[in-house]
């Protein structure tokens, strides 16, 4: 191979492949040209219907075919001829070249042989400088010129020309053409379609209705003769021909056979029912047919038999009727009651035509369904009312669901009647057994809480001699899972309240252990708080660490204390549960029994199918019982369930087992033995009740320990109780005696009421007079003489000369304390330049003097007052004093007493969260009014101390109910002397008791029984302050009035 | 005597020779009622060759095989002779309850004894009982200068129920008296320690038994109960050391109390069985009674003196007038000084307040809850406490038990070895062995029948590698709770550790056998 020929292989490579691209650009335009215009052809002969379509489309698309192939083979035979080897492509490059024709030819010839030259006598340097020229010339050859594109150019012409040709040909010829493309392209039918044209004028239509649908015939004129009927309609149709006939027909034809039929009359189909028309006049048609499925129709014209013309199809739609429909509105989809109760069930039904029966169907939870009906309408299309659901019918067990709900049928009578059914509702009998798991579940989920939160507490490292900063850290986020375990259980005991099957004594325990918690775990807060905002300053030494040590300390024994009860609460809940749930086992053992005795009397195979169906329905029910009370089992510790009980749970299953014995003697036929058999488990299963009810009545040790103190305190409250009001009946006889000595000089007070309150106001503009020139100081006292001094008007306006001389007494310190306090400041402000914004020396001065003089007015209505309230010692007789003094001395020892009860109340709460925290405040109020009566007595003063008995008893009486209550309970379970927790009144209420009510005699104060409480007299007082409508002033002035009296 | 009168007089019709030749039945009789069976074989045996279709020598020959514990023979010759009751005993009855209770029992041999067993977990009781036994039998040659000849026969029982069966006590009188062991018919009947909730200290008891079964040997079965019972209970510890260790503090206190209040239980009370007495109280007050009296007797004069009564005894004399004159003062005089060494007897350590009632597994009257046993902590505020730390237990929270338990233990201390066991492991859960050692120590010196007590201690020690300590520990665990598997898990390890590979691979293999796994080398964390 010369060496130069390597540029001229190159430029042939590329003079190659640019023929090629050429010829098959030129191929493929020219040859897809030409396809489109014999594809245009054969549209527009497929678009008019010329010739046999099917023929018309193959030979079009055989030719449109043909052309592709045509052009694809012209441009093989081309590149063949042209480019097949290096001399073809040296050829027709030469063509376009021809000065390098020769040259190039030889080169690429010479290149070739170039082996053989030299034998055949060659000079190959002469071939070689021959070959290097031709290369050189070659390799600035421009092949576009030497290899034009001219051929390609000219069929993208023609292949644009015969597209615009066929664009035009769609434009003129619309859809005629587009649907002859269509059928070329094997869319839609081979031939175009030719709609026969109507053969009659309007057609009149009376449809007359079936009578379910209750709708009155109807005529239409003027019609395409379209129908759109229910189903069963009689259709009567009159129209005139277009042309003279003989005879007449509609022809129907069903949904499923084409509705479209080409224009060539034939005979009819298979699917097709056929009507005879009248003729009247050779043109006027009528007849009739009946509308039973959706389809078409079309009018027929014959001679004879021979069809002359057949018009369109004329649509017939069906109108559909609807299912009929029906709902439950009421009560929700699901819903828990008793087994005996009477569900009300609000229901609607609609039907587009009518309804017509109404059934309730109850699936109960053994065997199969039952239906009832419950309505038979009358040509009504929609209806609603209401039922009682009355369960006692299926004899439903605690815990089991049965399924409802309405079915309806509609009235057509043509197809047949249909069926709609509502949404299936449940009723789930209430099972307190249940309910009280669940919340018992509740309440363990918080004791573990507790127990966890105790546990991490003991497990937190100790703090000597100070705590760092992790160990404070911690230390918090337990006090803050303290205060959630609080919210949790108060949470728990109101949510718990709600419920009908609430353990009472757990809600009270639960209660109680959240007050507990939350009084051991704020003032730990609290100090924790100030430490660690104190720490980097604090001692080690510091009291503080020392107090938060002992909070600690009190509030691990608080949850020691509360984890050992709730688990005996728990417990014990749970040891009465299982008495609850082997009482119910044996109950049905009894229906079972008498189930038996009845099929024994009158035995039959459907009732023995009933009886066998029951057994099997305790079965699954004494399965269910026992995994229950295995599952509480589980949790009891034997203080209240001994190994003895527990033993007993095995045996049960033996009950299980006797119960297959039954079902086995039963399908034998031997009744006697089954009887036999079920009294036999009767006996068993009344001896494990009455150990279970032994078991669970049992309380340990302890439990009957402080049982007994607590009773014993009980009797020491009563007494105390029973005392303090032999006391308080003794004193109210003196104090009648001292009323009815003073009731002249209210009397003539009442006359001068109007000019205290002159005096009391004047007192309180002057003290408002001191307001701009407060120093921050003394704001407290101002606040103090001016609420006292309001008290005081309001007193006296109300009549209440005893409310008013406490206000008046209660206000002077503090406006003397007032005035000096300004003067004070005042000096101190002449001395010592002020900050900026405190007031000045002047100012201060100026507003003491006015709290100076506001008190003048109201030492003028204390003495007055006063002198309304003589000392007690100047208007009773000496005996009655003297009286007094004892009762003085005895009110002090009754005081003693409660104190004592008090620290008794201390240690019992220390060993059991029996008492809520409030309880100490409640036994601390009762002491309090008896000390301040005790001082009071001693004062002579009966009335005031006769006051003081009276809030003692109040108190006094609250604790005793209280305590009454817990006996209650303890009585209520099947256990004796379990102590359980005592239920605090007050703020936190009893929200969910509403429905209560109590049977406990109440007594009905007189009405000198009682003197307004303090704080009730206070709060009418804020009211009074608050002010009414003018209208209402003098109604409320009185009301207040008897109120306060 | 008036029970072996009778029960001559039933046999005698039986006797083929009558009134004629009434000397053979009554001595063959009276043979096996002095358990004296070489005696009775040479009156019997000719007699059965001789006679074998007389009712009279089947009935004994019946006799006899029960004796010989060849119950199949003896079931067969009494139901020939159509009779098997003698004496107020049913024979027939026993023979064929201990041949059903013992058929598939499998044996053990040592040189002076063989032990039937039932098959299975009672295996790992076999070579401590053998060791234990020969070790008495070494020592009670050593004390009454005599030991039996031949074999002598240990049936393990399951359960009560079959000591009732193959004896003549009721299921009752057992529970109620705790009778776990008989000595009788000439065999030792031991009651297995899995059928009691914390099992016993069943080597002593083999030991106590033992003792019976030598004595009445020995004195020809005059021995009256009382100081059969005295030698019995002063001498079952003798196996492991010294006599008169088994008294427990709570029944020293309960003897201290007795005698104050002069309400002992009297040696006529004692008669006919220890275990017809009302109550467990007052058969511990009783054995006390009559171990202090022999621990008296020991002190006033040694083994020679003891054996001098037995001679006495065995000669026919009373034991009354045997004591007064092996004393040398009246029988009145040993009683009012035994009385006086009785009130005067210092307490052991926690004497005051040990109350260790038997249970029995199968005992509905007995608690079998987790938290029964706090029932025995009188402190109300110590139980609660306990309780909390069972609480934080169950919960996997060891440190906070640990705070707990140590409450009540503060309050009580550690006289409930329960409530210190539990303390101990919360201790050594929580990374406070030493806390625990020292409370262990503590309290299995009050309490030294209480396993778990040692089982802790072995733990501890296994724990440090103190190998001699641990089996130390673990062989005082398996004295009372031998089928307690972490127990010879623990001892396998502590035999590897002091190279004694055959103790460690039988150990091993019994931990196998309780627990139904290969043992482990991680003996802790097993039940509590």
């Amino acid at each position: 191979m010369p060496p130069a020929y390597g540029e001229i292989e190159r430029v042939l490579r590329w003079a190659r492949r640019r023929e090629a691209r050429i010829l098959l650009l030129a191929a493929s335009a020219l040859g897809l040209a030409v396809a489109l215009l014999v594809a245009l052809a054969g549209a527009w002969a497929l678009a008019r219907g010329v010739g046999h379509a099917g023929a018309v489309r193959q030979v079009t698309l055989s030719l449109a075919a043909f052309c592709m192939v045509g052009a694809a083979t012209w441009a093989a035979l081309s590149l063949l001829r042209r480019a097949s080897s290096p001399e073809a492509t040296a050829r027709s490059v030469g063509r376009g070249a021809p000065e390098l024709r020769s040259d190039l030819v030889s080169a690429v010839e010479l290149s070739r042989d170039y082996g053989g030259l030299a034998a055949q006598g060659y000079s190959l340097p002469l071939v070689d400088a021959h070959v290097e020229r031709a290369a050189a010339r070659v390799s600035g050859l421009d092949l576009g010129l030497a290899i034009p594109a001219t051929p390609a150019r000219r069929a993208g012409l023609a292949l644009g020309a015969a597209a615009a040709l066929c664009l035009v040909a769609l434009a003129v010829g619309g859809k005629t053409l587009g649907r002859g493309f269509a059928r070329l392209a094997g869319l839609g039918p081979p031939a175009p379609v030719a709609a026969p044209d109507p053969i009659t004028g309007d057609v009149e239509l009376t449809f007359l209705y079936p009578a379910h649908t209750g709708r009155p015939p109807r005529t239409v004129s003027g019609t395409g003769g379209e129908v759109a009927a229910p189903r069963g309609t009689e259709v009567r149709l009159s129209t005139r021909a277009d042309r003279p006939v003989e005879a007449a027909d509609i022809v129907i034809q069903g949904a499923g056979v084409p509705s479209v039929r080409p224009s060539t009359p034939g005979p009819a189909g298979p699917a097709e029912r056929v009507y005879s028309l009248e003729v009247k006049d050779s043109r006027q048609l009528s007849g009739r047919f009946l509308v039973d499925e959706p389809g078409s129709y079309r009018f027929r014209f014959r001679r004879g038999s021979k069809v002359v013309a057949e018009g369109p199809p004329i649509a017939i739609s069906v109108e559909p009727d609807a299912f009929p429909e029906v709902r439950i509105t009421a009560p929700a989809q699901e819903v828990e009651v008793d087994a005996s109760a009477r569900v009300r069930v609000d229901w609607s039904a609609s039907d587009d035509y009518g309804l017509k029966d109404l059934s309730l169907v109850v699936k109960p939870p053994a065997g199969p369904e039952e239906r009832r009906p419950l309505r038979t309408f009358e040509s009504t299309r929609r209806e609603s009312g209401s039922f009682d659901l009355d369960l006692a019918a299926w004899k439903a067990s605690e815990g089991e669901r049965l399924l409802y709900w309405v079915e309806v049928l509609d009235n057509d009578d043509v197809s047949g009647p249909k069926r709609g059914a509502s949404a299936t509702q449940v009723v789930r009998i209430y099972s307190e057994a249940e309910h009280r798991r669940r919340m018992l579940e509740r309440a363990q989920a918080l004791w573990e809480q507790l127990v966890r939160l105790l546990g991490d507490r003991l497990e937190l490292p100790e703090a000597a001699p100070r705590p760092g900063p992790e160990r404070m850290a911690r230390a918090q986020a337990l006090d803050g899972r303290a205060r959630e375990l609080h919210e949790n259980l108060r949470d728990a005991a109101a949510a718990m309240r709600k419920e009908r099957a609430a353990p009472r004594a757990v809600i009270d325990a639960l209660r109680n252990v959240s007050s507990g918690i939350r009084a051991a775990e704020q003032p730990l807060s609290a100090a924790r708080t100030t430490a660690l905002r104190l720490a980097g300053t604090l001692p080690a030494t510091e009291g503080l660490w020392r107090r938060i040590s002992d909070l600690d300390a009190s509030m691990d024994r608080e949850l020691e204390k509360d984890a050992l009860y709730l688990e005996q609460l728990l417990d014990k809940e749970r040891a009465q549960d299982l008495v609850r749930l082997a009482k119910d086992l044996q109950s049905r053992r009894r229906d079972l029994a008498s189930l038996l005795e009845k099929y024994r009397k009158a035995p039959s195979e459907e009732a023995r199918r009933q009886l066998v169906a029951e057994i099997s329905r305790m079965k699954a029910r004494m399965q269910d019982m026992l995994r229950r009370m295995a599952e509480l089992a589980k949790g009891i510790s034997d203080e209240h369930m001994n190994a003895e009980a527990l033993a007993e749970m095995a045996r049960q299953k033996d009950a299980l087992g006797g119960l297959d014995k039954v079902e086995e003697l039963l399908s034998k036929g031997d009744v006697e033995g089954a009887m036999k058999e079920l009294d036999a488990l009767g006996s068993r299963m009344q001896e494990m009740l009455s150990r279970l009810e032994r078991t669970a009545g049992e309380p340990d040790e302890k439990t009957r320990e402080l049982v007994k103190e607590m009773r014993a305190f009980r009797d020491q409250i009563a007494r105390v109780e029973k005392d303090q009001e032999k006391l308080a009946g003794e004193t109210e006889k003196v104090r009648q005696e001292y009323r009815k000595k003073l009731e002249e000089q209210l009397r003539r007070m009442s006359a001068q009421a109007g000019r205290l309150e002159k005096l009391a106001h004047e007192s309180r503009e002057e003290l408002e007079r001191a307001k701009d020139g407060l120093s921050p100081r003394a704001e407290e006292d101002f606040g103090k003489s001016r609420e006292a001094l309001q008290d005081l008007e309001k007193s006296l306006q109300a009549r209440d000369f005893d409310a008013a001389l406490e206000s008046v007494r209660k206000a002077l310190p503090s406006m003397q304390r007032l005035g000096l306090g300004l003067e004070d400041d005042a000096q101190l402000a002449e001395r010592f330049p002020q900050p900026l914004g405190q007031k000045g020396p002047l100012e201060l001065r100026e507003a003491g003097r006015h709290a100076q003089r506001a008190m003048s007015p109201a030492r003028k209505v204390r003495d007055e007052l006063e002198r309304l309230f003589p000392d007690p010692r100047s208007v009773l007789s000496q005996r009655d004093q003297q009286k007094l003094d004892a009762y003085s001395q005895r009110q002090r020892e009754l005081e003693r007493q409660a104190g004592g009860l008090r620290q008794k109340l201390q240690e019992l709460s220390e060993k059991a969260p029996v008492f809520p925290p409030q309880s100490q405040a409640m036994l601390g109020e009762a002491q309090g009014h008896m000390g301040r009566a005790a001082g009071e007595l001693g004062q002579r003063n009966p009335q005031r101390g006769h006051g003081q008995q009276r809030e003692a008893l109040d108190a006094l009486g609250r604790f005793r109910k209280g305590l009454e209550e817990m006996a209650k309970n303890a009585r209520g379970g099947s256990g004796q002397g379990f102590p359980f927790p005592f239920a605090m009144g007050g703020e936190e209420g009893r929200e969910g008791d509403d429905g209560d009510l109590s049977h406990e005699r109440v007594e009905i104060p007189g009405a000198e029984a009682y003197k307004v409480p303090e704080e009730f007299r206070r709060d009418i007082l804020e009211a009074m302050k608050q002010g009414a409508p003018e209208p209402y002033k003098p109604e409320l002035q009185r009301y207040y009035e008897e109120l306060v009296k | 005597m008036r029970r072996l009168l009778a029960l001559a007089l039933a046999l005698l019709p039986l006797a083929r020779a009558g009134a004629d030749e009434p000397e053979p039945t009554r001595r063959a009789l009276e043979a096996l009622a002095d358990e004296d069976l070489a005696t009775a074989r040479a009156v019997i045996e000719p007699l059965l060759a001789e006679h074998p279709e007389d009712r009279g020598a089947e009935v004994l020959g019946g006799m006899l095989r029960f004796h010989e514990q060849r119950y199949a023979e003896a079931v067969e010759l009494l139901e020939k002779a159509g009779a098997g009751r003698a004496g107020g005993i049913d024979y027939l009855a026993l023979a064929r309850a201990a041949r059903d209770v013992t058929r598939d029992h499998q044996h053990a041999e040592s040189e002076h004894f063989r032990v039937s067993y039932p098959p299975g977990k009672e295996e790992v009781l076999v070579p401590y009982l053998l060791d234990a036994l020969e070790a008495q039998r070494q020592a009670l040659q050593d004390d009454l200068g005599y030991a039996p000849e031949g074999k002598v026969t240990v049936e393990i029982l399951r359960d009560v129920r079959e000591l009732a069966r193959l004896s003549t006590l009721t299921e009752d009188e057992i529970r109620t008296s705790g009778t776990i062991a008989l000595c009788k018919f000439d065999k030792l009947m031991i009651t297995s320690p899995k059928a009691l909730v914390r099992g016993y200290d069943w080597l002593d008891t083999a030991a106590h038994e033992y003792t019976h079964f030598v004595v009445t040997q020995r004195t020809r079965n005059n021995t009256p109960i009382w100081l059969h019972e005295g030698i019995a209970k002063y001498s079952e510890t003798r196996w492991r050391g010294a006599g008169g260790q088994s008294l427990s503090p709570w029944a020293a206190a309960l003897l201290q109390d007795a005698v104050k209040k002069d309400k002992l239980v009297t040696f006529a009370q004692m008669h006919p069985s220890m275990a017809k007495l009302p109550s467990q109280e007052a058969a511990s007050l009783a054995f006390a009674e009559v171990m202090v009296a022999v621990e008296y007797l020991q002190k006033k004069g040694g083994r020679a003196l003891l054996s001098r009564i037995l001679d006495h005894v065995a000669g026919g004399m009373p034991a009354e007038r045997a004591v007064a004159q092996a004393l040398g003062v009246s029988f009145d005089s040993f009683l009012a000084d035994w009385k006086r060494y009785m009130a005067a007897r210092p307490l052991p350590a926690g004497g005051d307040t040990e109350l260790r009632r038997l249970r029995f597994q199968d005992d509905p009257r007995q608690g079998h809850g987790a938290h029964a046993e706090w029932a025995e902590i009188p402190d109300e505020r110590a139980r609660g406490f306990a309780r909390l730390g069972e609480i934080m237990r169950e919960r996997g929270r060891w440190a906070a038990a640990r705070i707990e338990y140590g409450k009540a233990m503060r309050r009580v201390g550690p006289r409930y070895p329960v409530l210190t066991s539990k303390f101990a492991l919360a201790a050594m859960n929580s990374g406070h062995d030493a806390e625990a050692e020292a409370a262990l120590a503590e309290a299995a010196r009050t309490h030294p029948h209480y396993a778990a007590l040692h089982v802790n201690m072995g733990r501890l020690r296994l724990k440090r590698q103190d190998w001699k300590g641990a089996r130390d520990a673990f062989l005082l665990a398996n004295r009372v709770d031998p089928f307690d598997p972490e127990i010879h898990a623990g001892l396998a390890l502590a035999a590897e550790g002091t190279g004694d590979a055959e103790a460690a691979s039988r150990e091993r293999r019994f931990a196998q056998i309780l627990s139904g796994r290969p043992a482990g080398h991680e003996p802790a964390g097993r039940k509590e």
